[in-house]
Parts: structure tokens; C-alpha cells; sequence
């Protein structure tokens, strides 16, 4: 009869409208889950500094529908979901000591081992085509080195740093395919993927690592959210590598977060005066680690990079004269054809018959039309 | 034929006497536009005893049915008075409707020949075609160029029409075209008083002067890929599809674009000339349109305006463009409605508008251009100024996708200039150069096709594409490649076939080179299944 400790536990971390502050208020007041659920109206009124709408939510009775409540717990089940909150001993250790814990989480896949390195890697969800190709790049090298990356999930640098991971580990054998494992943090429902374009990426993820979200089923992505979820991003991490990011860009939140937890900082350089390297040059500037090269990272882990393949080590050897010309003229940023057959003195023809083969062997990447850059 | 009085039969037939009564009837030729097809229209009108009255007949539509009072009162002001009698006209064949304004003209010279003030014999042979003002004077009307062609055709030699109409009805040679300022001068032509000089335009030899390029490729600075891609374009009179940032030049190239195009041929210019002035688009006093046509529709415009159509059908853009540039600025603006109704037309080369009166067609084969911007704010993949989301820049291309994308052929991204090459003195290639390649390869099509039923390698179909399409093993196994790695579909394939061999072509390879299908490839247009999107 009633609830039990843990499932008065889901109630709770699924209650859109009840944040993690109020949780703790309530908690500090009743001890136990248990308690808050059966609370008498009499106590909620007792509890310090509990919002009033949040009051006349939990003397509802239709907050506390048992059968609906069951439903969202078999409906998480059946979708191969899973829930874990503060009680539990599985209850990430290194969430138990950050600012604002979540009182629970609800995942696909599994949580995050203690025993390896993590590196949130994070950065501008409209990323240029340097951001994307060097968070690619380095999530599927540190993950190459044994360091698992954690990230937003979301568009741009996050959803390509998570995929260089995927990439990177499907090359290795079935046995060592931990390796590479990567977690997205939501801001939204788990059962919600956001944005939809990420949708394979998501349904790769639940294999490879897992998806985590604080919030329970169906709740919606709204902008407040996500600021929050980067509190639990740098929580998970090690270290925070921060790709990209404008003077007051999400990435830097997640940094300052990560620095109030203790953690590493990161940061990739760019351009003096390139408004999407602004917020890496500042971190820079007040003591974050200037990364260009995957091993910086590693070091810090006492990891190393053996047998790691640099971005520069491909061998050119198998490139002709052409293609070693127009190779060299590429560089991180997009560069269209036009400028490549002048500079390198070819028609427009040889250009396209090397850019073409360069392509296909994977040395260069298109952005767009007409546009090429190096692919690293 | 009036009870008990005796008819003479005069002048096989164009009039009737009646004794001391004058004509009681009189024929007169006039002729309409029907699409762009001219139809001649017999003009027949009675006097008769009676209470006086004055009717038209014969499936009139509203503007010509109310052209009575029109008439009536051009005549009076230009000083001829009809007896008070009762006037019947007819415009015949009857079963077709009748409309336009170029009735005016015949209807008062048939009136005129009933009261004897022109001999019928002068009618014979003639048509008569122009609208009347209150003042008498005459107006130029739609679609001369049609009818002048069909009446030559069916044996007439002379023509009247409005002095601004004069030249363009003259293009048709074997015709004697007398142009008239007002109705009185046509009446004193007719009556031998003052004849009209017949109008004669210098009949067209041979130009063999250089070609002037009013608008040059040379104004343009840099952007060599994408001149390049135009000359492709017209090479092979591939659609082309023009990706770039506001301001990048694309609407100065697609301008400069109809003067790189062979030039056309007479029966072409004809059919030019035809369409538009069966449109109204001619302008009045000009002659047969030697120029090919650059049509820039906007982007608000309906479907029926692009395709052609209306309640007496009418010529729309896309046959306007008929032989030249059809320019669609800002194609993802254009509505979905109106995009899709380019298909049909675009394949078959012609536009098909059913009525109820009949079935008109109108050719259409312009060479398509459209352009766009890469993103809803122009700038992507600038990220420095551009911060549209990837989903609002894929909902921008998707607009695009599908159907529409079947009809283009080649795609090109075009940069904004460097203020480098603004100021660079005579770099690349001008519309001189450029058209020398082009006439290439348009020889060598002409030789390829002459056994075929089409003229462009864009138009080459299943079979040909074989035969004229070989590729050697390397170059097979290339395409194979790329084919896998950019996930290309049956449809892009073939298209890198077809482009590939125009710009063989017009490097003068009779093989298709490795390079060409390279080449290719980089033109091609984004696929469907190609990431979802433009960029992958």
C-alpha cells in the first residue's frame, strides 16, 4: 500500500513545476521523500521560502495520481529508460558534490564509470567550419586516448563532438569499444529529442554512452532550461574543453560552472578577431589551458597519446604534385574553388579533378557549395 | 435579300447592291490573335430600312461589343455621318469568341463601303486592323505580328493597321503594309485621294558585323567559377541554379547572360517577336526583336502569370523567355504553387491552356536561371555575419528541394567579390572569349544531333546518353566512387553525364575527359537524400 521511498523519489525529480532549490527546501523540512508526498497541507505551509504556486501544486491531488505515476515509470521502462536519484548508490559520485545536484536523473544507456577521465567538450551551436572539424576532431582523439567526452547534445560543436566520438570508435574491435563512449546532457524530457536533427545521433548515443536528462518525461525544451543542464555537464566532467564560443555564448557558463566545481578548463584558440573565438580567448586569458593539440589535454590525466594520429601525421605521400598544391592552399576556413585554381595556377577543370579526388580520399571536406576546407 | 427589290451582284461577292439604295451589304478582312496564333475575321455589314439601329454580332466578347459607340463616333469626328438606318455587323466564323480591340477599323470601313463612300473592289486583298479613338485616330493593338503572318498565308497582299503597329507587321515581307495616323488617311488611301507610302523595313542583310555585347562578363571581376558555370549553362542550355550573399553579382551575370547565347535565327526571331506581342510587350514602332529576351520576374508573381493563362490566354513568363533567359531572383521566395507549375512545361518544352473555347499553346523553352541566398540572411557559411540556425538554413533550402531541383541541372556557389578583384584592371575571361567555346560546343552538338529530334546535350534521353555518353574505365571507376561517397541518385547521375559531355564539348574532346566528369560533379546540385539538405 502507498509509495515507496524511491518511487515517491521519481514523483518528485518528475515534476516539472518543482525544481532542485525546492526540492532541498522540502527535504530539509520532511527528511525523506515519503514524507513531502504525504505531507499534510499544514506542513507545506511550514516549509521556509517555498514558492506559493509551488505550495498550491503539492495540495493538489491531481499532482499525486498513483496510476499516472506508474504509467510514466513503466513508460520509461519500456522505452529502455532508467532512473536514479540521490539515494541510490549508483547516483553519480561526482554529481553528489556539486552546487545544486539534481535530485535525480533519468538516462538511456548507463551512467558514467568513475574510473575514467571525462572532458566536457562544449562550444557555439552556430559553430564555423573550424569549430565543427576541430570538435570532431578532438572528441574522437581523446576518445581514441580513453577519455570519454560529455556534452549538450545540441547543434553545432556538441552534436559534432559527440559524433567524432561515435566515429572514432566505430574503427576500433567490439571487445575495446569502450573506448569510445560518449554522454549527452538534455534540457528537456528524455523521451524528447531536441533538435530533431540529432535524432540518429541520440539513438547511436543510447548504445555508446547514454543520454541524461534531470527533468522527466515530456517536459518541454524551454531556453531556461539549458543553462541548467550545463551545471550537470561540467559536474560530470573532468575537465572542460571549451571549441568555440562568443563573448557570452552557453559554452562559457558551462566553463564558469566547471571552475566554481574545481574542474580543468580548456580552451581552443582562434583567430584574433574572429567573434566566434572571443569567449575561448578570454577563458584563455584568465588561466584556462590554450589546447592545440589533443595530447594537452591528455597529459593532464597522466594518459598517453601513443600511437595517436595526428591531424598533420596523415602521410602525403600518397598525394601527387596537384593534389599536394591544393591541399596546401586549404586551411580550416572555407575556401571556394575560385581561389584555389588561382592560387595554385591550375584551370578550373584540374582544380575540380583534384579537389574532387582530395575529397574522396577524405583529405578535404565541403562547406557548401563550392567551398572546401581541410578535414582533420 | 429584301422582298421584291432586284440585287445586282457586285465584285464576286464582297458587296451587294441594291438599286438606288447604295451597298446593302460589304465584306471587309480583319483578323484577331488567338493565343499566339493569328485567325482571319470576316467582317460583314448590312444597311437595311428600318428604325434606325446599329448591332454587332458573332460571339462578341465585352470589349468588342462595345465598340459600336466607339465607332460610330471616330467616324463622325473624322467626318463621314451614317444615314439613320439600321446597321447589323457580323464578325464571322461565328462560333468563336471574338475579342481584342483591332475590330474597330474593318467595322467603320465596311460601314463606309455600305454608304459608298469606298469602293468595295479597293477591299479585296486587304485586311484592316486597329483599334479607333473618339478623335478618329488610330491605336495600335496586340498581336499584329500573328495575324499579318496568317493573312499572308491565306492569300491577302495588303494591310492596314495604326502607324505604330506598321513596323512589326511589316517584318512579314510579302505583305504591303500601310501604316495610317488616322482613320480619315486610311479612308483617302482608300477613295485614291492621298495615298499612304507603303512601309518597308530594310530588309535585314545578313549582319555580318561583330557582335556587340552591350553588357559584358568583363565588367565582372573574379568569380571565374561562376562564369564558367554560365558558360556551361549555355553551352548546353543546362538550368542553372546560382547560390550567393546579397550583393555577390548574380543578377549582373544572368543579365549578361542572353548576350552570350548564339544568336538566333529568323524563324526564331519570329516566334520571339510573336509572343510578345501577343503579350503587349512589344513596344509600339519596334520591329522584329533580333535580341534575345531576359525575363526577371518577381518573386510575388502568381503561378498563372509564370505559366500563362487568363480568361482569353495569354502568353506568361516562362514563354516570354522562350528563347532566352528566364530569370527567377530570390527562388525560394517564389510560391510553391507557382515553382511546381514550371515542371510540365520545362520537360515538354511547351505550355498547354485548356479552355473551353480551345486548347492554346504557347512555346517555352527559355533557359532557366534561378538564384538564391544560401540562408534566410544571405551570408552562410560566413559565420562571422551569418547566425541563422542550421535548421533555419535547411527549412531555407528545403523550400527548394524536391520537384524543382529535378529541372535544374547545375548549381554554383558564388562568393562575394574581394575588393581585390574590384580593382583588378581586365582579369577574366569576357563575353568575347566566353562565346567562342560556346559556338564550339554548339557545333558540335549541331553535328552530334543532327540525326535526332533535339539540339541540346541538357535534352539527350535514356538511349543517347549511351551512345553519346562513353566514359573510359578510369574515369568510370572515378564517377562510381564518387557516386557512393556523396550518396548521388539515378536522376544527379544522369546529369553529371549530360554536363560533363557539354563541357567536352566545348573543350573541343571528343572523349569525355576524367576532368570533365570532375567538373561536373562539383556543379552538381544537391542531392535529396544527400544529408538532408544543401550542406550536408
Amino acid at each position: 500500500m502507498g509509495l515507496t521511498e524511491r518511487e515517491c523519489w521519481f514523483w518528485m525529480c518528475s515534476r516539472p513545476w518543482l525544481g532542485v532549490r525546492s526540492i532541498d527546501k522540502l527535504l530539509g523540512y520532511f527528511k525523506t521523500a515519503k514524507n513531502i508526498y504525504y505531507g499534510r497541507n499544514s506542513q507545506y505551509t511550514e516549509v521556509k521560502g517555498l514558492s506559493e504556486n509551488i505550495r498550491k501544486r503539492l495540495e493538489q491531488c491531481v499532482e499525486k495520481d498513483e496510476t499516472l505515476l506508474r504509467r510514466d515509470m513503466s513508460r520509461l521502462e519500456k522505452s529502455g529508460g532508467h532512473f536514479v536519484c540521490r539515494i541510490d548508490r549508483e547516483y553519480p559520485e561526482k554529481l553528489r558534490h556539486i552546487y545544486d545536484a539534481p535530485a535525480g536523473l533519468f538516462y538511456y544507456g548507463h551512467l558514467p564509470e568513475k574510473k575514467r577521465p571525462m572532458i566536457a567538450v562544449v562550444g557555439a551551436r552556430e559553430a564555423s567550419g573550424y569549430g565543427l572539424a576541430s570538435a570532431r576532431y578532438f572528441a574522437g582523439a581523446l576518445a581514441e586516448m580513453g577519455i570519454d567526452v560529455i556534452s549538450g547534445l545540441a547543434r553545432g560543436v556538441d552534436g559534432e563532438a559527440h559524433r567524432g566520438v561515435l566515429e572514432n570508435s566505430r574503427s576500433l574491435p567490439e571487445n575495446v569499444f569502450e573506448a569510445g563512449q560518449t554522454w549527452g546532457i538534455l534540457g528537456c524530457g528524455l523521451n524528447i529529442c531536441y533538435p530533431r536533427e540529432n535524432y540518429s545521433l541520440f539513438e547511436q548515443m543510447k548504445v555508446r554512452g547514454g543520454i541524461l536528462s534531470e527533468y522527466g518525461l515530456d517536459v518541454k525544451p524551454e531556453p531556461w532550461r539549458f543553462p541548467m543542464r550545463n551545471r550537470i555537464i561540467s559536474g560530470l566532467a573532468d575537465g572542460i574543453f571549451v571549441i568555440e564560443a562568443r563573448e557570452r555564448s552557453g559554452a562559457l557558463i558551462t566553463a564558469e560552472a566547471g571552475l566554481e566545481q574545481g574542474k580543468n578548463i580548456y580552451a581552443l584558440p582562434g583567430r584574433f578577431n574572429d567573434a566566434l573565438s572571443q569567449g575561448c580567448h578570454q577563458l584563455i586569458q584568465s588561466g584556462a589551458k590554450l589546447v592545440f593539440k589533443p595530447e594537452d589535454i591528455a597529459e593532464d590525466y597522466d594518459i598517453s597519446s601513443n600511437g595517436l594520429k595526428s591531424w598533420h601525421g596523415k602521410t602525403k605521400l600518397a598525394l601527387d604534385n596537384s593534389e599536394q598544391l591544393v591541399y596546401a592552399s586549404l586551411s580550416l576556413s572555407p575556401k571556394d574553388v575560385d581561389a584555389i585554381s588561382a592560387e595554385c595556377g591550375l584551370t578550373l577543370s584540374e582544380t575540380w579533378k583534384t579537389l574532387l579526388n582530395l575529397e574522396l580520399e577524405g583529405w578535404i571536406r565541403p562547406m557548401g557549395k563550392n567551398l572546401y576546407i581541410r578535414s582533420i | 435579300m429584301k422582298n421584291g427589290v432586284q440585287i445586282d451582284k457586285v465584285e464576286s461577292g464582297i458587296a451587294f447592291r441594291e438599286k438606288g439604295q447604295g451597298f446593302m451589304f460589304c465584306k471587309v478582312y480583319s483578323a484577331l490573335c488567338l493565343g499566339i496564333e493569328g485567325c482571319i475575321v470576316r467582317v460583314e455589314a448590312d444597311m437595311s430600312n428600318g428604325l434606325p439601329a446599329f448591332q454587332i454580332v458573332g460571339e462578341l466578347s465585352s470589349e468588342v461589343r462595345e465598340s459600336g459607340a466607339r465607332i460610330c463616333t471616330a467616324m463622325r469626328n473624322s467626318g463621314f455621318s451614317l444615314p439613320p438606318k439600321r446597321y447589323l455587323i457580323n464578325l464571322a466564323p461565328a462560333d468563336f469568341r471574338k475579342s481584342g480591340t483591332g475590330f474597330d477599323l474593318p467595322v467603320a470601313v465596311a460601314l463606309l463601303c455600305c454608304i459608298e463612300h469606298v469602293s468595295p473592289e479597293f477591299l479585296e486583298n486587304s485586311i484592316f486592323i486597329g483599334e479607333l479613338g473618339l478623335n478618329g485616330t488610330l491605336v495600335p493593338v496586340k498581336g499584329i505580328l500573328s495575324m499579318v503572318s496568317q493573312a499572308v498565308k491565306e492569300g491577302f497582299s495588303n494591310c492596314f493597321v495604326s502607324v505604330e503597329n506598321a513596323e512589326e507587321a511589316a517584318i512579314v515581307s510579302e505583305m504591303r503594309v500601310f501604316g495610317a495616323r488616322t482613320f480619315s488617311e486610311v479612308i483617302d488611301h482608300l477613295q485614291g485621294k492621298r495615298k499612304l507610302s507603303q512601309i518597308l523595313v530594310p530588309t535585314s542583310e545578313k549582319n555580318e558585323k561583330e557582335r556587340k555585347y552591350p553588357m559584358d562578363f568583363g565588367d565582372i571581376r573574379g568569380q571565374e567559377t561562376a562564369k564558367r558555370c554560365m558558360q556551361i549553362c549555355v553551352a548546353g542550355h543546362h538550368h542553372l541554379l546560382v547560390i550567393g550573399p546579397p550583393g555577390s553579382g548574380k543578377t549582373m551575370m544572368a543579365e549578361r547572360l542572353p548576350y552570350i547565347l548564339p544568336e538566333m535565327a529568323f524563324e526564331e526571331q519570329m516566334m520571339v517577336t510573336k509572343i510578345h506581342s501577343a503579350a503587349g510587350q512589344l513596344k509600339p514602332g519596334s520591329g522584329l526583336m533580333t535580341c534575345r529576351p531576359f525575363r526577371r520576374p518577381h518573386h510575388s508573381l502568381s503561378d498563372k502569370a509564370l505559366v500563362g493563362g487568363g480568361a482569353t490566354p495569354t502568353p506568361g513568363e516562362i514563354s516570354l523567355a522562350h528563347g532566352g533567359i528566364l530569370f527567377l531572383d530570390e527562388f525560394a521566395e517564389f510560391s510553391r504553387s507557382a515553382v511546381e507549375s514550371l515542371r510540365q512545361p520545362l520537360e515538354s518544352g511547351e505550355v498547354f491552356v485548356h479552355r473551353v473555347r480551345g486548347d492554346f499553346c504557347f512555346p517555352a523553352k527559355p533557359l532557366v536561371v534561378a538564384a538564391m541566398n544560401p540562408c534566410p540572411c544571405g551570408y552562410y557559411p560566413d559565420r562571422k555575419r551569418c547566425r541563422c540556425t542550421s535548421s533555419q538554413i535547411q527549412k531555407y533550402m528545403a523550400k527548394i528541394s524536391g520537384p524543382v531541383l529535378e529541372r535544374l541541372d547545375l548549381c554554383v556557389y558564388i562568393r562575394r567579390v574581394d575588393y581585390r578583384h574590384m580593382t583588378d584592371e581586365g582579369s577574366g575571361m569576357d563575353s568575347r572569349q566566353m562565346q567562342v567555346k560556346i559556338e564550339r560546343a554548339g557545333q558540335i552538338q549541331k553535328e552530334r544531333f543532327s540525326g535526332e529530334n533535339i539540339r541540346y546535350n541538357s535534352e539527350m534521353e535514356g538511349q543517347m546518353l549511351e551512345k553519346y555518353c562513353g566514359l573510359d574505365k578510369e574515369t568510370q571507376r572515378f564517377l562510381e566512387k564518387a557516386y557512393e561517397k556523396f550518396h548521388l541518385s539515378a536522376r544527379t547521375y544522369q546529369k553529371i553525364l549530360k554536363v560533363a559531355r557539354t563541357i567536352s564539348d566545348m573543350e573541343g574532346s571528343p572523349k569525355i575527359q576524367m576532368e570533365h566528369v570532375a567538373e561536373a560533379v562539383g556543379y552538381r546540385l544537391p542531392d535529396e537524400t544527400y544529408g538532408g539538405g544543401l550542406w550536408g
